[in-house]
């Protein structure tokens, strides 16, 4: 007669929450951080352009032939 | 100093130049491959532009017209726009932040509890403290956003006391009027002009589908306006996405907006309300211009010959405008409702109904004869305007004035 069969339950360690919480919060922020640096590209291109548009050396107006 | 900013006029686009001239890279770079790599980790390095990723996403709008496929906003032309555009910013960052952060939530939950990795599912039925963090830290994000949100707000409410300039816009059907009331002394009649969209088959190389109109609303730039929005018979809405403004058109009312143009420049918009079947051929064409050229353009809308001579030959209705050019002046002005005709009874006059439809202004031609009805179309097709082209289309006038004359007036060789 064979053995009692022991039915082996897969023991885990699980995933750590805070490990992953952590994980996600920081990739979140590192894309956020990537919009962020976007934006402020914008706003330094604006602000160069509209200075520039002060100071005279651009223009939006075509130059009359 | 090498202008990095190629000035159009039409469809200013400032920021755009240097990303267009990457893009053109980038999109070169994917026919000869190394080229695009190169530029690729050269952006990712400097963190200049991030075009690497503007490239990768659709064609964003550069202009202050609507553009094919466009994704992001028009560029900025006034301040409030401008805090539009950076408050949306500061939304999307904590969208990214939450979209990030609840996808890799959910990757790693997938990953971690696959069946075949766990085939025991846990039986976890509450966890306090989790619950008591994911309440609390949704609930300072919208703080985060209420603040510049509100500023923005409350800065848009804010009415400018002493605007230089005052425009009346009102709504038709369909077609826009525009009003100038602040050149005369009260007894005058306001520079008043109608802005009719161009049909497509008029229209000029370079111009743009169902935006064009053939008088734009002409405003000094760097100067705070105000423009006082209403409607003469169903609910339209001025909108100007370049200058962040939308304002609703409602019959019976009067709605204010401020605005500082704060370049020169043409800026396009369309009616933002359903007004009927032409809603969608209503556009807008706000063009800014500087304050010195400012005079000049509006004294050109003047009309020349505020007293058309009227022809004996024709009824007195049909005043036939003689001068060179193109006139302004509308050969069938409406009625003028100041000076109404005397009551004998003593009672109060009420106003007659102005024509407002061209077929309503014009002569009964079945009753003339074929000279009559020729001479008249030679006369008055050359000062026929675009928006009374339009309108006798739009009524399908051509049963009422002869597929002879029609053809006559098209064919402009008269």
């Amino acid at each position: 007669m064979a053995g009692p069969h022991r039915i082996g339950h897969a023991v885990t360690q699980g995933p750590n929450v805070v490990k992953e919480i952590i994980y996600g919060i920081t990739l979140g922020l590192i894309a956020g951080g990537l919009w962020k640096i976007h934006h402020w590209n914008n706003q330094r291109r604006t602000k160069e352009f509209y200075d520039l548009l002060e100071k005279g050396e651009i223009s939006t107006v075509v130059e009359g032939e | 100093m090498e202008n990095p900013f190629t000035p159009y006029l039409g469809s200013e686009s400032f920021c755009c130049s240097s990303i267009q001239r990457n893009k053109k890279l980038y999109r070169l770079g994917i026919r000869y491959g190394f080229t695009s790599v190169l530029y690729l980790i050269r952006t990712m390095i400097f963190f200049d532009n991030l075009n690497f990723l503007e490239g990768l996403l659709l064609t964003i709008a550069h202009c202050d017209a609507a553009e094919p496929w466009q994704l992001g906003f028009q560029d900025a032309a006034t301040p409030m726009m401008q805090g539009i555009i950076d408050l949306h910013h500061d939304i999307f960052f904590f969208l990214i932040l939450i979209l990030v952060f609840v996808l890799w939530i959910l990757v790693r939950a997938l990953w971690h509890f696959h069946f075949q990795k766990n085939p025991i599912p846990q039986r976890i039925v509450h966890g306090t403290t989790i619950e008591i963090l994911r309440t609390i830290f949704p609930s300072i994000i919208p703080m985060f956003i209420a603040i510049p949100s509100f500023a923005l707000l409350y800065s848009m409410d804010e009415v400018v006391v002493d605007p230089a300039i005052t425009i009346k816009a009102i709504g038709h059907q369909w077609y826009r009027t525009y009003e100038y009331s602040d050149y005369n002394s009260s007894d005058e009649q306001s520079l008043t002009f109608d802005s009719y969209t161009i049909p497509e088959d008029d229209l000029e190389l370079g111009q743009s589908r169902l935006l064009e109109v053939d008088n734009r609303v002409v405003v000094p730039a760097k100067t705070v306006f105000r423009i006082i929005v209403t409607s003469a018979d169903v609910p339209h809405s001025w909108a100007v996405p370049s200058s962040g403004v939308k304002c609703d058109a409602v019959p019976g009312r009067l709605n204010q907006i401020s605005i500082s143009v704060q370049r020169e420049g043409v800026y396009y918009g369309q009616c933002s309300e359903i007004c009927g079947t032409n809603h969608a051929f209503t556009p807008i064409v706000v063009e800014a211009v500087s304050g010195k050229d400012y005079g000049f353009r509006v004294k050109n809308l003047l009309p020349k010959n505020p007293v058309p001579p009227t022809n004996p030959d024709f009824p007195d209705s049909i005043p036939i405008v003689h001068c060179s050019g193109e006139s302004s002046q509308d050969p069938f002005p409406f009625p003028d409702l100041n000076e109404p005709a005397p009551r004998d009874d003593g009672l109060p006059q009420i106003p007659p109904k102005p024509a407002m439809f061209l077929h309503e202004r014009l002569p009964d031609l079945k009753t003339m004869t074929d000279e009559q009805r020729v001479e008249f179309w030679r006369q008055y097709a050359q000062f026929m305007r675009r928006n009374e082209i339009m309108e006798l289309w739009r009524y399908r006038m051509w049963e009422r004035i002869g597929e002879n004359e029609l053809r006559l007036w098209r064919s402009r060789e008269v």
